[in-house]
């Protein structure tokens, strides 16, 4: 049996949460959740009995951004694997830093996250830099 | 024996012959004097002939009058009968003695006479001659200082009498002439046998031998003295006693004695080595010495005393040569001579001054001149360097006298003065000198008062004048001049040196200064000078200005301190000044310093100070150089406000540089996402109906995407230009916005409910106010997860600071923003603000407008202490009256 890759997407925009979910959905990947600031994140990633695979998890969002929320979470699973899709690439380093796993910067296609996220799951090492920066390429 | 008359016959003579022979004039006359006879003589008397001067009157002859004379000794012969003889004069100032013998006849009568008349004009001058003589003598004896007493032997010798006595000798005997007269000398001198006087007398009288007696004290009670006598007879056998009283000599003698002995005591006593030296036959035998030589000699001499120079000085004939000469010459002399001393073995260098003491001593006085010769010596050898100094100085050195005579200089005088040698001036007035040019005779009257107030005053204060010199040069020269004794003689010194490069030196050195004070003056910039304690020493007139003083002298004088404290604002740089001098003084550089200072109009300006540390004469000062930066200050203000600006501008565009370019991608990623899920779609025909909703998606991120680059246009305008203002209705515009949020909201339930006590509100603003509106509605629906949307707005009027305004409270059921939220939201710090969401520029961009209307906003808890049940927005804007 397959295992289905659980994404837990935290993201305070949420016509793009909702993108990404069905985009992801339609992939084949499992969104367990979504969560519009860092606040209801943790909350939601406390309550998840069963922790998910990947988190995509945007950074300026209000109450708490992404870093302060990927540093908590990380507290409570240290092996989370956090790839942060922000728009904001001033904080690429500083995610990395704290222990993110890859960073996606805003606008990138549904494909690039996809393979970022297995790639990432496939590797199980955070220290894959294969990580595209670049505009995804439209797949035919 | 035969009659003389025969015998006279008998040589032949006759009678009257005979009378012509003789000289006595021989007249025989009648009883009226007329001459019947005359010899050769009375004729020859008067130059005529016997026989001419027969008839003639006697009177008429000779008295050369026509009457006898009442003293006529003839007239009176014949008168009388008895012969009379008288002395007469005549006119041609003859004396004769005429003697008158009256002629009788037989019968007895008178009838005539017979004159005989001798001259006797010699004798009577004779006579006269003695008379004047012996008065003479008579004065002297009687006016001798010593007593003559002249007396007459009486009993062969037993006794004498006072004959005479002279005034003195009556002045010493107390007594009267009358008394004494003719009285024996043992009466009136009872005591002239005591003393042996009287057998003098006698022997003298009898030997005819002068007798000297020595003083011996005569006394009778009633007369005492010391009497000295002397003795002689007189040709006319008395004896004369010629005596003095010489109590007083002997009290002298007595004092003399005394006074020997003392001066005895002082010989001993010459603080000097003297030697007495005795005449003894052709030798000299050294009888004293006095205690100074013993002293020299180390007592030494004792054992010469009584011994004779030719023994001593074998070896010193020069000495026994001074001690004849001295004695011989009865003089004085002095000399030196080196001497050897056998008790220092060594010789010394004396002055011998030989003093002859009479009657037959010499007394040789010693003075030892070895250390004066050797202090002559080495005064001698200094006065040498002294000269050799004077002569080498390059200053002319001058001694003048009072009269202002050179009386010495040195050779540098001769070329201060033009003159070939110093010959040329030694002995010339300075007047003559300083005529010898034209214009150095200006200099006499200088000089002149020169002279006189240093000798008035015994000081000169140094100075300067110019010489001309013979070539025409001029040289300036300083003088010093200074009252000098020489051998008690008053003597002016005057030192001239040469200063012509250093008055040179000064006229450059003040052209300079007066170059740099003008600049001092002339300077924008004000200049002072400090000392150590902060008290102005000099400034120039800028500093006038900048200290607000009505001239320097305000300045010049006082303290910093002191001026500082003129104005309570300027009061508080004085420690600050206070500092920066201590550190100047430390040699701590001190970088030029800024501050501000308050005129007296009450205008600040701002000063640049730069402060130094200098040295004038040795003496340390501070310069302060201080310069008007005001208009700088504001330049400089300006710049910073306007970097602040541009800072402001930059940060704030970077704000929305990133502000855009996060929400735009956001934007982007919307688009983007949605593209992919259209990609999806299309393969899926199942998804169909999705497809609509994504595009409408997409529709909604291009508006957003559009809104977001207007508020990012406007912000951009906001920061660099002032929105016009105008008076608005504001109500109608807030309808506006909530309108637009209800119809755009799709999908979402909206409460929306404006509760307001106005009717209508004006402000001054400006389209802008729909942008305020909008985000603040756009938030409390974007920020809210209530199915309901709630939003009341509340308008009411309000006061803050006695003004005026309209305060707007849009209370939402939003999820609220936390206490340290609240701080930043409104604040553009960029990416700090890391956890603002999406929207981003909204808020700032709100804060913006309403600071532009002089409004303010914040946000408060609808609950509070729980901001999780909703946000109030609150506006206050200024109300228009």
């Amino acid at each position: 049996m397959v295992n289905i890759i659980k994404v837990f997407i935290v993201e305070d925009d949420l016509d793009i949460a909702h993108l990404y979910q069905k985009l992801l959905v339609i992939s084949g990947f499992d969104v367990v959740g979504i969560a519009e600031n860092g606040e209801t994140a943790i909350k939601m990633y406390q309550s998840f009995s069963k922790k998910p695979d990947i988190i995509v998890m945007d950074h300026r969002m209000p109450i708490k951004n992404g870093i302060d929320t990927t540093v908590e979470i990380l507290k409570i699973e240290k092996t989370q694997k956090v790839i942060f899709a922000s728009a904001d690439r001033s904080v690429k380093k500083e995610v990395f830093s704290i222990g993110a796993v890859d960073f996606l910067e805003k606008p990138f296609s549904l494909d690039t996250l996809a393979q970022c996220i297995k790639r990432t799951l496939d590797s199980k090492t955070v220290e894959d830099e294969q990580i595209s920066e670049e505009y995804p390429q439209e797949t035919n | 024996m035969p009659k003389l008359s025969d015998k006279f016959k008998e040589l032949g003579i006759k009678e009257f012959q005979l009378l012509d022979s003789i000289s006595e004039l021989v007249s025989v006359q009648d009883k009226d004097l007329k001459i019947l006879w005359a010899n050769k003589a009375a004729a020859d008397s008067i130059g005529s002939t016997p026989k001419d001067l027969i008839g003639m009157h006697c009177y008429e002859i000779w008295e050369q009058s026509d009457k006898p004379s009442k003293n006529c000794p003839v007239l009176k012969a014949i008168k009388t009968g008895i012969p009379c003889q008288n002395e007469m004069s005549t006119p041609d100032g003859r004396f004769w003695l005429i003697s008158g013998h009256p002629i009788k006849n037989d019968n007895g009568e008178i009838i005539g006479a017979v004159e005989i008349t001798i001259e006797i004009t010699k004798l009577k001058e004779t006579e006269k001659n003695l008379k004047e003589s012996e008065e003479k003598f008579r004065e002297l004896f009687n006016n001798m200082s010593s007593g003559f007493v002249i007396y007459d032997a009486i009993d062969d010798g037993d006794d004498f009498i006072i004959k005479d006595m002279n005034k003195t000798s009556l002045a010493m005997s107390e007594m009267k002439k009358r008394q004494i007269l003719d009285k024996k000398v043992t009466e009136i001198f009872p005591a002239v046998k005591k003393i042996g006087l009287f057998s003098v007398f006698q022997k003298v009288w009898k030997t005819g031998t002068p007798e000297y007696v020595k003083p011996t004290y005569y006394d009778d009670k009633r007369l005492s003295a010391w009497v000295e006598n002397y003795v002689f007879k007189l040709p006319s056998g008395e004896i004369v006693a010629s005596y003095n009283d010489v109590t007083k000599r002997k009290e002298a003698e007595e004092i003399r004695i005394e006074s020997e002995k003392k001066f005895k005591a002082l010989f001993k006593g010459i603080p000097t080595p003297s030697y007495t030296w005795q005449k003894v036959n052709d030798d000299f035998i050294l009888v004293d010495y006095s205690d100074a030589a013993a002293r020299i000699t180390q007592g030494d001499v004792q054992r010469f005393l009584g011994m004779k120079a030719s023994e001593m000085y074998k070896e010193r004939p020069d000495i026994i040569e001074d001690l004849n000469r001295c004695f011989e010459e009865k003089t004085y002399i002095s000399k030196e001579m080196s001497y050897y001393f056998e008790v220092f073995k060594d010789y010394r260098h004396l002055l011998v001054q030989y003093a002859f003491i009479p009657p037959d001593l010499v007394l040789a006085h010693t003075i030892d001149l070895t250390e004066k010769k050797r202090a002559e010596q080495e005064l001698k050898e200094s006065e040498e360097k002294y000269r050799y100094l004077f002569d080498r100085s390059p200053y002319s050195i001058t001694i003048v006298d009072v009269e202002g005579n050179i009386v010495d200089c040195n050779s540098a005088t001769e070329h201060f003065l033009s003159a070939h040698s110093k010959n040329d001036l030694i002995g010339k007035n300075f007047k003559d000198i300083f005529s010898w040019n034209e214009e150095n005779k200006l200099l006499i009257p200088i000089f002149e008062k020169r002279i006189q107030s240093l000798l008035n005053d015994k000081v000169l204060e140094p100075f300067d004048f110019p010489l001309i010199q013979s070539i025409g040069d001029k040289m300036w020269v300083h003088g010093e001049g200074s009252l000098i004794k020489i051998e008690n003689e008053k003597f002016m010194q005057f030192i001239i040196s040469d200063i012509t490069e250093q008055k040179r030196a000064e006229k450059e050195l003040k052209e300079s200064e007066e170059r740099y004070r003008h600049l001092f003056e002339r300077s924008p910039y004000s200049i002072s000078i400090v000392d150590l304690e902060g008290t102005i020493i000099d400034c120039n007139s800028a500093t006038d200005y900048f200290l607000s003083a009505h001239n320097r002298n305000d300045l010049i004088g006082h303290n910093f301190k002191e001026i500082f404290s003129w104005n309570e604002d300027d009061k508080n740089l004085i420690p600050m000044l206070e500092k920066k001098i201590e550190d100047l003084l430390k040699g701590v550089a001190v970088e030029p310093f800024d501050f501000p200072l308050t005129q007296t109009t009450g205008n600040i300006i701002w000063v640049q100070a730069q402060g130094s540390l200098m040295e004038i004469e040795n003496k340390k000062f501070i310069q302060f150089i201080i310069s008007n930066i005001t208009e700088k200050k504001k330049a400089e203000q300006k710049l910073k406000e306007s970097e602040e600006k541009y800072r402001i501008a930059y940060n704030l565009a970077n704000l929305y540089r990133d502000l855009f370019a996060h929400d735009m991608n956001n934007v982007l990623q919307n688009i983007l996402s949605s593209t992919d899920l259209l990609s999806m779609y299309k393969n899926y025909p199942v998804y169909m109906d999705k497809v609509m909703e994504t595009l409408t998606i997409l529709r909604k991120q291009v508006k957003r995407g559009a809104n977001l680059i207007s508020n990012v246009q406007k912000l951009s305008q906001l920061e660099e230009i002032q929105y016009e203002v105008e008076q608005i209705e504001i109500l109608s515009i807030l309808q506006e916005s909530v309108d637009f949020l209800e119809k755009s909201s799709q999908g979402r339930e909206l409460q929306i409910k404006i509760d307001s006590t106005l009717e209508t509100c004006i402000i001054n603003g400006n389209e802008l106010l729909r942008d305020v509106f909008d985000n603040i509605l756009n938030n409390a629906v974007k920020y809210n997860d209530n199915t309901i949307v709630n939003i009341l707005i509340k308008i009411s009027k309000t006061k803050k600071n006695d003004l005026d305004f309209i305060k707007f409270e849009f209370i939402d059921n939003g999820i609220g923003i936390e206490d340290e939220q609240k701080k930043v939201i409104f604040q553009r710090v960029g990416r700090q603000d890391k956890s603002l969401r999406g929207m981003g520029l909204g808020l700032s961009l709100v804060k913006k407008i309403i600071d532009n209307y002089n409004g303010e906003i914040w946000v408060e808890n609808k609950v509070p202490d729980d901001y999780s049940k909703g946000s109030n927005f609150v506006i206050l804007l200024p109300e228009v009256g």
